[in-house]
């Protein structure tokens, strides 16, 4: 119990930073001559707001995880952390809502770059304080490495990964397809369906950025195969499912559980192939414990 | 490992959220019996079954308004259409109907000012709303889709047999060994729990345990596939003289297998019976074997009390 109440005290902190970052990106992008896109229909601030700060604590403890058993200094584990939470969270986010979504946020180039930059400010300050919060309890400094040792094994597996992404996005995509599509095809909730040309092209540039996004966390983790299985899939949810999803409160309950379900599967399969694909087979290895 | 556990648990229950939201919902006010005045604006459709009731001139009923039996005073305006199946209808002079009226039963009493800016549809010239047309998918879509089942399939039984081979044994076994009481008690799980499932949801309370319970079913269904993949997979490298291991061998035959299962069930008529009966053994097998946490062992004529 002591030890949960010590885990307990930082998540809000996570969140106050979250919170900060979001106030200071709302001041910031305006001051930079960008103009703040209109709210989703049927919103508000103040509930969207709550929604956010209740999933940047989720975040937290998801990211805690990665900042523990990262064997890197303090200033290489908050980038590698920022980089993956900003390019989960708001980058591919925001590139998948541009092909999918009419609504002001992603309406336009510059509003989805608006979005983009919006959520910044809030991931540098997240990732400072969970990575502050949450270290390594080893002072190794070393980054463990990844299992390719040659440039012909990079490149096979590079675009064996890169295809994967796509491939898991598609067969899971079609799965719930028949559950929420008519809320596509009718253009409800400012919801549309792309085409296949421009879904494909922005699949692979959403996996290239996921790739680069996931490479420092695999080759700096120290732990084992499966705890970082579990830690990168369950954060890359978070991310892409639970704070782009399930806080949307203002779509149907039907659309956010199968879409939940759908990235929940997504997150867990695309790390799964990303582990095999360049981990170390250091099983053994006994993961470092937090330090709090 | 136990942290992760937890985490994972933790991702699991976030899911739950999706019960929070504000709109997206459907809302309706049902009136069984009393008396009722309405005020003020009503969000959803109103359905009434029975009772007294005056919906007041300053009252608004966003949605559409059902009267089945009873009394209804309609003072105020509905956004929707109104449909009179049964009871009576009172249309005040500063009634306003922003929709259709429906007129298939029970007794009208119009008044000269009430307004009805949509048409009026009396007996069987009542049209149906319209509904979302399916989109017809192409044969390259259709392929591509079985494909990708059947890969995701494949893949699923090789994370399950690589983590859980015993269990999938056990089903496979009971499917392929015991195929006709398999596809017995499939049948029965099957009709006996989709009745179940589907009465638990009138209740409108249940609805959430009955879409578990149809969640749990459909995964019993492809549990069982899969443990007559796994099987195919023994059988085909038996056949083939090149024996695999056991989590190729699963992926291997729970792909061929659900491969040959969605070409089988295009065949109309024939396939879709098919389908089902595949559906029923691979339902009766997880359910004899409890989900492969027990052996399966047939009652024998000696094994039985006298």
């Amino acid at each position: 119990m002591k030890s949960l109440l010590a885990y307990l005290w930082k998540l809000p902190l996570c969140g106050l930073a979250f919170f900060i970052g979001m106030i200071l990106g709302g001041i910031l992008l305006p001051l930079l001559g960008f103009t703040p896109p209109e709210m989703p229909a049927g919103t508000d601030t103040g509930t969207v707001t709550l929604w956010f700060l209740l999933g940047s604590m989720l975040l937290a403890v998801f990211l805690a995880q990665i900042s523990g058993h990262l064997q890197v200094r303090w200033l290489a584990r908050w980038g590698i952390l920022s980089l993956f939470t900003w390019i989960f969270l708001a980058v591919g986010m925001v590139l998948e809502s541009f092909l999918f979504m009419t609504t002001g946020a992603v309406s336009s180039i510059e509003n989805s770059l608006f979005t983009m930059l919006n959520f910044l400010a809030p991931t540098l300050f997240l990732s400072g304080m969970v990575t502050s919060l949450f270290r390594p309890a080893s002072s190794a400094t070393a980054c463990p490495g990844f299992s390719p040792q040659n440039l012909k094994d990079w490149l096979w597996r590079i675009t064996l990964a890169l295809l994967t992404y796509p491939l898991i996005y598609f067969a899971f995509g079609l799965l719930v397809q028949p559950f929420i599509s008519d809320f596509y095809s009718t253009g409800q909730y400012e919801l549309t369906i792309p085409t296949w040309g421009q879904m494909i092209p922005l699949q692979l540039a959403r996996s290239l950025l996921f790739l680069l996004a996931s490479l420092p966390v695999i080759g700096c983790w120290g732990g084992s195969r499966q705890a970082v299985w579990l830690s990168l899939g369950l954060t890359i949810f978070v991310c892409t499912g639970f704070m782009a999803v399930i806080t949307a409160y203002w779509f149907p309950w039907q659309l956010r559980l199968f879409h939940g379900l759908e990235l929940l599967a997504d997150a867990l399969l695309y790390a799964a192939a990303l582990i095999w694909l360049f981990s170390h087979h250091s099983s053994g290895k006994t993961p470092p414990q937090l330090t709090r | 490992m136990k942290t992760n556990r937890l985490l994972l648990l933790l991702a699991s229950l976030s899911l739950l959220l999706t019960a929070c939201g504000a709109n997206g919902l459907y809302q309706v006010t049902l009136i069984t019996d009393g008396e009722h005045q309405l005020t003020g604006a009503y969000p959803g459709d109103l359905l009434m079954l029975g009772g007294d009731a005056t919906l007041a001139p300053d009252a608004s009923l966003q949605g559409s308004l059902h009267l089945v039996s009873g009394q209804l005073d309609l003072q105020g305006q509905v956004l929707g259409d109104v449909t009179l199946l049964g009871g009576d209808l009172t249309l005040s002079p500063s009634a306003r109907l922003g929709g259709n009226l429906n007129l298939g039963g029970g007794t009208l009493h119009p008044s000269p000012g009430s307004l009805i800016e949509g048409r009026t549809h009396t007996g069987s010239g009542i049209p149906f709303p319209d509904l979302p047309e399916q989109n017809s998918t192409s044969l390259g879509g259709t392929l591509l889709r079985n494909l990708l089942n059947s890969l995701l399939l494949g893949l699923s039984a090789a994370f399950l047999t690589r983590y859980f081979p015993r269990g999938i044994a056990r089903v496979g076994e009971a499917a392929s060994r015991h195929m006709l009481v398999s596809a017995s008690i499939g049948l029965l799980v099957g009709v006996v729990g989709i009745s179940l499932l589907v009465t638990m949801a009138y209740t409108i309370l249940l609805i959430p345990v009955s879409l578990l319970g149809l969640f749990v079913l459909g995964l019993a269904v492809v549990f069982g596939w899969i443990g007559l993949g796994t099987t195919a997979g023994r059988l085909i490298g038996r056949v083939s003289n090149r024996p695999l291991s056991p989590v190729k061998s699963a992926f291997v035959g729970t792909l061929v297998f659900v491969l040959v299962l969605e070409l089988l069930a295009s065949i109309p008529l024939v396939g879709g019976l098919l389908g089902i009966i595949v559906a029923a053994i691979g339902l009766g097998a997880v359910s004899l074997t409890r989900f492969g946490w027990q052996t399966f062992v047939p009652a024998t004529e000696t094994g039985l009390p006298n």
